[in-house]
């Protein structure tokens, strides 16, 4: 073993130190500014206690509110965005085993002529880069089941009527929705923790 | 001939490929409440990962007519306190290449048959003014829904969100 330890030491240590440059290059980013760069991190989170719901003939598994039926329950309700605004979970579920997020609430923050809808600009930098879906139903830290980037969840707000402030008044939701469905329903009944990553 | 309707515990994914492959004609026309216009094969990957996704639901419901032990037809659904919420369904050919069994009055005795057996009350949806919501009024209603031992509503209903129009029967025994 002594044999072995010698030989690879020198070999390990030392070339690490070479090719990790600590200052900027000239080209204006060294290693660890380009790490820094491709560094994501934890947004918000909240954690769906799953139902299911067929409204229409369409078959939801989640978290979702709204019209003709409520399915499921999260907490908390609330979740923030990238730019530090937060907001009411109003669906968070598969949808035709579409994965569906959707914020909202009936109050003036998501006033139909309020633009961008909900108050929501839709970049990285503004909502999020990537959402993770960790099963926690048998408690603990739970494992993760599914990672989804922005990219393939594309932003679809949508309008409907709401009652606040003593009027019905039109709404418009921040959505996002999966273009196409996954091979699982990673609701199903579980208990699922859903994390927003900048 | 032997006509039934039986809960299954899985479905192949040649049955669905099968079933769809004999009526796409009509689910590409307009019958399922897809986002936009789905390709055929948009619409074949739906019935592929959605059958399997209900089927692992503990509320979930599948079921099949055979006729003579051939599989004909695909419904799927949730159960809630005894209510069968159906979704959508393929109904394919029978082993002589027809559908024409949907019109016979053994598959709706089947049917209810099954439905009566299981649950206290049905629940269907079909997009108002496509062939199935049709097929509901002028074939289903007649030879099941309005037959001894049912009692039959109907509702109109608008989603404000996509703003499709659904005709809702509720049968209960």
């Amino acid at each position: 073993m002594a044999l072995i330890k010698d030989v690879v030491q020198p070999f390990v240590i030392d070339p690490i130190h070479a090719v990790m440059p600590l200052t900027p290059s000239p080209r204006g980013g060294g290693f660890y500014n380009q790490m820094a760069a491709n560094t994501s991190s934890l947004i918000d989170s909240t954690t769906v206690t799953s139902g299911t719901a067929n409204i229409f003939g369409n078959i939801y598994s989640g978290y979702g509110s709204g019209y003709q039926s409520y399915h499921g329950s999260r907490s908390p309700s609330t979740i923030d965005l990238a730019d530090g605004v937060t907001h009411g979970v109003e669906a968070m579920r598969q949808h035709n085993n579409k994965f569906e997020f959707t914020l909202g609430a009936n109050s003036s923050q998501y006033a139909g002529a309020l633009d961008p809808a909900g108050g929501v600009t839709n970049s990285d930098a503004a909502a999020f880069k990537t959402i993770k879906l960790y099963n926690v139903t048998g408690g603990g830290a739970g494992y993760l089941v599914l990672t989804l980037e922005r990219e393939d969840i594309p932003y679809s707000p949508y309008t409907k009527t709401g009652f606040y402030d003593g009027t019905t008044q039109s709404l418009k939701f921040p959505s996002w929705k999966q273009t196409t469905g996954e091979l699982g329903d990673y609701f199903a009944n579980q208990i699922i923790r859903v994390e927003l990553w900048s | 001939m032997a006509h039934s309707v039986r809960k299954l515990t899985s479905v192949s994914s040649d049955d669905i490929t099968r079933l769809f492959e004999d009526c796409k004609t009509k689910i590409l026309e307009g019958t399922l409440p897809f986002d936009g216009t789905p390709t055929e094969a948009d619409a074949a990957v739906y019935f592929n990962i959605g059958i399997p996704n209900v089927l692992a639901l503990p509320q979930g419901e599948v079921f099949g007519y055979f006729k003579d032990d051939h599989l004909c037809f695909i419904r799927y659904a949730l159960v809630t306190d005894g209510v069968l919420e159906q979704s959508y369904y393929l109904a394919g050919n029978d082993a002589e290449g027809s559908r024409a069994y949907l019109y016979s009055q053994e598959f709706a005795d089947a049917l209810k048959a099954y439905y009566q057996a299981n649950f206290t009350s049905v629940d269907s949806w079909a997009i108002a003014g496509k062939s199935t919501a049709t097929y509901e009024e002028n074939v289903l209603k007649p030879n099941l829904y309005e037959t001894t031992g049912v009692s039959y509503v109907k509702e109109d209903l608008t989603d404000p969100v996509s703003n499709i129009t659904y005709e809702k029967r509720t049968i209960t025994f």
